[in-house]
């Protein structure tokens, strides 16, 4: 039923009239929420960008979604990124401690070498993220889009009850 | 931009906050719970706890931490602790108590349920002791009367053992005979120095039989008799060389065959150990007894260690990495008022228990100071110095010195535990310990210290009064498992020494007691007789075996050596007479030269005196010669001076 649910709302969100550059930012800004740890102050942050700017939520969604089920298998590079800017980089050192003597920045735990390396590496891939994703978009569209569209697997799905019965309750809700 | 989006975000948020609000007492009660949990590896309770937001106090109706080590009993259990959190570092993430105020504590208190929570056997070195003392009650040995019975007929233990004695004898035998094998071909090419002699020989004839004419002939026979004394001294030394190594080669064996002494004396172990008569001596049933039931006592110092160990950061300024730690490791900045992550100032026990509260009875007193998440940016040791009594007088008294500032951390505590029931420590369950303990009290004094890469647990564990009580009867007749009983059941007062020691992870466990000594008493005294006696049966059969083996051996290495030492002094006796006849020939060699100087000297006195004789002639003509001149008329005439002048 979830995998279900899940198939038919990127093939949703492929099909709709959203511009790919709409599509894109909200990958890339769901990328960021899906690349670091969740419960993170600069996460709120970013959730209300996704809300407030005129980008994608299904999208920023689905990044998350994605980014989300393989960010572990790069913790360990991510701590790496963070322990070497924290500890290892000398000129970052005055403000990183006038960071930590601040009130509330503390609060982003920037003092955690995963949460800092994630975040930094998700901030470098963002314009990547959002440029890959955009030619995507494009390219499904142009290329795949009808050519997916006639796939029996496509059609089986789209056309079984329970596809229907979800979409309905989508577009209710 | 979605401008009304933000007509749903500002109510979402409002929405978060109520949500905080009204959650957070159980939030904040959940936090506590797990992270104690955490660290003490048993159930924690707190309940009902309240946060006020306004005046930033937390307020704990219960408290009740597990021992872990006895999950039926509270390690502390108090009533209404107000902790007052600092607002301010709040805003930089820090939580800051300045105290906590404690008026009613319970140590070691009942439980009305079980406080076992699933924990994993500990990791790293105390995981693996635990693993050896596991072994080590499954490694008291098990006597059976009836084996014992069968065990104590000596020749069937024989029929079916295989000497060591025998077996290193039959290696020995083997070594003799290589070493034979090559002293054979060695002294076979000795024999080959018999034809050197014999040249030898006839050169000292050919020598002999040359008669020396002339002075001439001395120089090239002295330098054809020191070539020849040459050779000689070139056949001694390989006799010398051939006699060495044989030599050293049959003294090693001798030495070999003298430790076969190890061997009989691993026959006696593996013959006792077949006959399932165990060594009590070196048995330690003290450690196998009760080296778990007191490691798991430590479990709360050596879960320290091992965090303290991991977890204190010996430099803030550049903290070495960690191995991927889940999570993510947190780098402290350390600048002027930075807080600590966490940091408790100080924890007042103030003695004063409610009046005719549950607690009554109880006592408790003392200060807990600078408990702290990072004790290098508070830079204050902790202190603790706790004192806590219960009705029945029971008592605890810490003193501990936490000092984590320095990269070189001192950390010491100490404990003592006395007038502590022992009918309430359930010991472990095996057929070894009595069912029912009916009186005794115990008194634990523990020394714990702790420095990088090294700590320290001492515990004196003293009991008295005990009556050990066995309902159940042991389904086999093991007679160590009734010694044990017996023992245990004798005695009234007993002590147990235990150390742990770990330097760099690696762990040493000592645990001594008199319990040790009365258990081997004990069973001297029950098997006694008996069992020496058969012990020196085995003991007595397995030195005939050795002195047997031993005069075999040694017969056989005589007798070789005795065999190589013939062909060596035979070649040897067949030297010494060319060494004798070549002294011989030295000495007539030496006498010819002598009659040769001898003449030579004679013709040169005569040559001399003839010379002389000529000389004197010579001298006389001369004067006659020269008087003759002097006679002519008129030459004294010119002279007054007379002839002989």
């Amino acid at each position: 039923m979830f995998w279900l649910n899940f198939l038919g709302k990127i093939f949703k969100l492929l099909h709709s009239d959203k511009t790919p550059r709409h599509l894109a930012a909200g990958f890339a800004l769901g990328s960021i929420i899906g690349l670091t740890p969740f419960l993170s102050l600069h996460n709120l942050v970013i959730f209300c960008l996704i809300f407030l700017l005129n980008v994608s939520i299904p999208a920023a969604t689905f990044a998350m979604f994605v980014c989300e089920l393989f960010a572990y298998l790069f913790d360990p590079f991510f701590h790496e990124v963070g322990y070497n800017l924290l500890v290892k980089v000398e000129f970052l050192k005055p403000f990183w401690t006038q960071l930590y003597s601040m009130p509330i920045a503390p609060l982003t735990k920037f003092y955690n070498t995963v949460v800092l390396g994630s975040f930094v590496t998700s901030l470098i891939t963002f314009i990547p993220v959002y440029f890959a994703f955009k030619y995507f978009v494009i390219y499904y569209r142009l290329h795949l889009a009808e050519k997916v569209e006639n796939l029996k697997i496509v059609k089986i799905i789209s056309g079984s009850n329970l596809f229907q019965l979800v979409k309905k309750v989508q577009i209710k809700m | 931009m979605r401008w009304k989006a933000i007509l749903v975000v500002i109510p979402l948020l409002i929405g978060l906050l109520i949500g905080l609000f009204f959650f957070k007492d159980l939030m904040i009660e959940w936090s506590i719970v797990n992270s104690l949990q955490t660290a003490i590896g048993a159930k924690v309770e707190a309940h009902p706890v309240h946060f006020d937001p306004f005046s930033l106090t937390i307020t704990i109706g219960n408290l009740q931490i597990t021992n872990p080590n006895n999950t039926w009993r509270n390690l502390i259990e108090a009533d209404n602790l107000k902790l007052g959190v600092v607002g301010k570092p709040l805003l930089w993430g820090k939580t800051v108590i300045e105290e906590i105020n404690v008026e009613d504590l319970i140590l070691n208190a009942p439980r009305k349920t079980n406080g076992k929570i699933k924990i994993y056997r500990l990791p790293g070195p105390l995981g693996a002791a635990q693993e050896k003392i596991n072994k080590d009650i499954a490694e008291i040995p098990a006597l059976n009367p009836e084996v014992l019975k069968g065990n104590l007929n000596l020749e069937p233990l024989l029929a079916r053992y295989q000497f060591k004695t025998h077996l290193d004898a039959k290696v020995i035998n083997g070594k003799l005979e290589v070493s034979k094998q090559k002293w054979d071909e060695n002294l076979a090419k000795l024999q080959e120095t018999k034809a050197k002699i014999a040249e030898l020989h006839q050169k000292l004839i050919a020598f002999q039989n040359q008669p020396i004419q002339t002075a001439a002939d001395i120089k090239p026979k002295y330098d054809l008799l020191n070539s020849l004394k040459d050779q000689t001294i070139a056949v001694q030394n390989q006799i010398n060389t051939t006699v060495t190594g044989y030599q050293t080669e049959f003294n090693q064996l001798k030495t070999d065959i003298d430790y076969l002494k190890n061997s009989a004396l691993a026959d006696y172990h593996a013959l006792m150990k077949l006959a399932k008569l165990p060594s009590l001596e070196s048995f330690n049933f003290a450690q196998a007894l009760f080296g778990r039931a007191i490691l798991n006592e430590t479990a709360l110092f050596t879960g320290l260690a091992d965090r303290l160990q991991t977890m204190v950061p010996i430099s803030l300024e550049s903290p070495p990495k960690e191995k991927h730690p889940r999570g993510g490791q947190e780098i402290s900045f350390p600048g002027q008022k930075v807080y600590p992550r966490l940091l408790i100032k100080h924890i007042s026990i103030s003695g004063r228990s409610t009046p005719d509260s549950k607690y009554k009875g109880y006592y408790a007193k003392g200060v807990v100071n600078g408990i702290t998440s990072e004790p290098v940016l508070y830079g204050e040791p902790m202190l603790i110095k706790v004192f806590g009594q219960a009705p029945n007088k029971a008592y605890l008294d810490i003193k501990a010195t936490l000092d984590n500032t320095k990269p070189q951390y001192r950390n010491q505590i100490y404990l003592n535990v006395g007038n502590l029931p022992v009918p309430e420590y359930k010991l472990p369950e095996n057929k070894f310990f009595p069912d029912q303990i009916g009186s005794g009290m115990a008194k634990v004094n523990t020394d714990f210290r702790l420095t990088p890469g090294y700590y320290l647990i001492k515990m004196k564990i003293s009991l008295e009064d005990l009556v050990c009580k066995y309902n159940s009867k042991i389904s086999v007749d093991d007679l160590i498992a009734e010694i044990i009983r017996e023992t245990l059941s004798g005695i009234n007062r007993t002590t147990l020494d235990f150390q742990l020691e770990s330097i760099n992870k690696k762990m040493k466990m000592k645990l001594e007691s008199d319990l040790n000594d009365l258990i081997a008493a004990r069973f001297n005294q029950v098997l006694g007789e008996k069992l020496n006696k058969f012990k020196a049966e085995i003991m007595n059969r397995v030195n005939a075996e050795l002195e047997k083996k031993k005069q075999e051996l040694e017969g056989e290495r005589q007798r070789i050596l005795a065999e190589g030492q013939k062909k060596i002094d035979e070649i040897q006796g067949l030297l010494d007479q060319e060494k004798k006849k070549l002294e011989e020939l030295k000495a007539q060699l030496e006498n010819k030269k002598k009659e040769f100087e001898g003449k030579v000297n004679d013709l040169k006195n005569q040559k001399q005196q003839e010379l002389e004789a000529e000389k004197n002639k010579a001298v006389e003509e001369k004067k006659k010669e020269l008087k003759d001149k002097l006679n002519i008329p008129g030459f004294f005439n010119k002279s007054t001076a007379s002839p002989g002048n």
